[in-house]
């Protein structure tokens, strides 16, 4: 059925994890994925990163991610650059139990001749001072390599990931 | 490169199709105050779709905005925060964002001469879930009333742990809808 959104996959956490990955959710099947990232609760103030998973179902940790991000908050707008990082850095901000999420687009992962691609844009949130705060950012990245990639994965830093979701959808 | 930790967590898939499903369209006809979406299926979808098309202020230069309905009750203070980026085609651009505004800005101001709208997609998080805030991102198409072709997207929340059962599209500072197309989608997993 061509136009339409295709379920593929979803990976969910309820208890305390350090990363969570959807595997093998990319394929020749499609160019172009959705993936909508829920996060409901993390343990403490943290952000979150998105990696690549080869296709030998590895986590790519190497130098080779760019990011180019706009982020807004109540009274300051910043960009974001990174050349050759080691991750898609920042793709969330998250604080609390009060949720947040981001909707992205993958574009090329099982191209082997192609770099991968993303977009996307997110809403989080975060304590400042006591005080509820909207996180925006309007999100670009690359990744530098040109190899298959099956799966995404997300994770944090000092924080652990209490409750959330990542559905991996087919834009047909 | 690192191998996969032990987070896999829950990891699902289904053989059923996950799919954009239409919720509701509703087209404005004539003059109206605003358009209410009240039957938004919130229980059902973690994520809904509102797609905005061919927008139509009666005042030239106003802008479409939306608002929440909370267990059916619509939420009119100034408790919805935004941060939006502004870019014009001409090379003017601007930050608007607030922490107390009464509608979540979702475009900027527009035209409505002949031809000029608003077209914008708004995707909203968490609608149902009495315990969490409900969250938008959003990104429109426009014309500004002078002619210039702008973009504007961003963010907004209503910070409020409320289950939000309705979503009402109106003009943003008390002005009227005269046109336009709304379609709300719930995305299926």
């Amino acid at each position: 059925m061509a136009g339409s959104l295709e379920f593929i996959k979803s990976a969910n956490t309820t208890s305390n994890v350090s990363s969570l990955s959807v595997t093998d959710c990319f394929s020749d099947k499609y160019d172009v994925y959705k993936v909508i990232l829920e996060v409901n609760e993390l343990s403490a103030e943290s952000a979150l990163d998105t990696r690549l998973i080869d296709s030998g179902g590895s986590v790519i940790s190497a130098s080779e991610y760019d990011t180019a991000t706009l982020s807004g908050e109540r009274t300051t707008f910043y960009e974001y650059k990174n050349v050759n990082s080691n991750k898609w850095q920042y793709t969330g901000f998250f604080e609390g139990s009060v949720g947040g999420f981001f909707v992205a687009y993958i574009y090329n992962p099982n191209n082997s001749s192609s770099y991968t691609f993303i977009t996307m844009q997110n809403a989080t949130h975060w304590i400042n001072s006591s005080t509820p705060e909207l996180i925006m950012r309007k999100y670009i990245g690359v990744h530098k390599v040109a190899e298959q990639i099956t799966g995404i994965n997300i994770f944090t830093g000092s924080a652990t990931i209490t409750n959330a979701k990542i559905n991996v959808y087919g834009v047909k | 490169m690192s191998p996969l930790g032990a987070a896999r967590a829950v990891i699902t898939s289904s053989a059923d199709f996950g799919k954009l499903e239409l919720i509701q369209t509703q087209t404005i006809s004539g003059t109206v105050a605003q358009m209410d979406f009240t039957s938004i299926k919130e229980t059902t979808y973690d994520v809904h779709l509102l797609m905005l098309s061919n927008m139509l202020t009666e005042t030239d230069g106003k802008r479409v905005a939306l608002r929440f309905f909370e267990s059916g009750s619509i939420e009119t203070a100034s408790v919805y925060q935004f941060a939006n980026f502004v870019l014009e085609a001409g090379g003017s651009q601007a930050n608007v964002a607030s922490t107390g505004s009464n509608t979540l800005r979702i475009t900027d101001n527009t035209g409505n001469d002949t031809g000029e709208s608003s077209n914008t997609y708004v995707y909203l998080y968490n609608l149902g879930d009495s315990s969490k805030y409900s969250f938008i991102t959003c990104q429109s198409s426009a014309i500004t009333s002078s002619a210039v072709g702008v973009t504007e997207f961003g963010s907004g929340v209503l910070p409020q742990t409320s289950t939000v059962d309705g979503i009402r599209v109106l003009g943003d500072g008390a002005i009227n809808l005269t046109g336009g197309t709304m379609s709300l989608y719930g995305i299926k997993e």
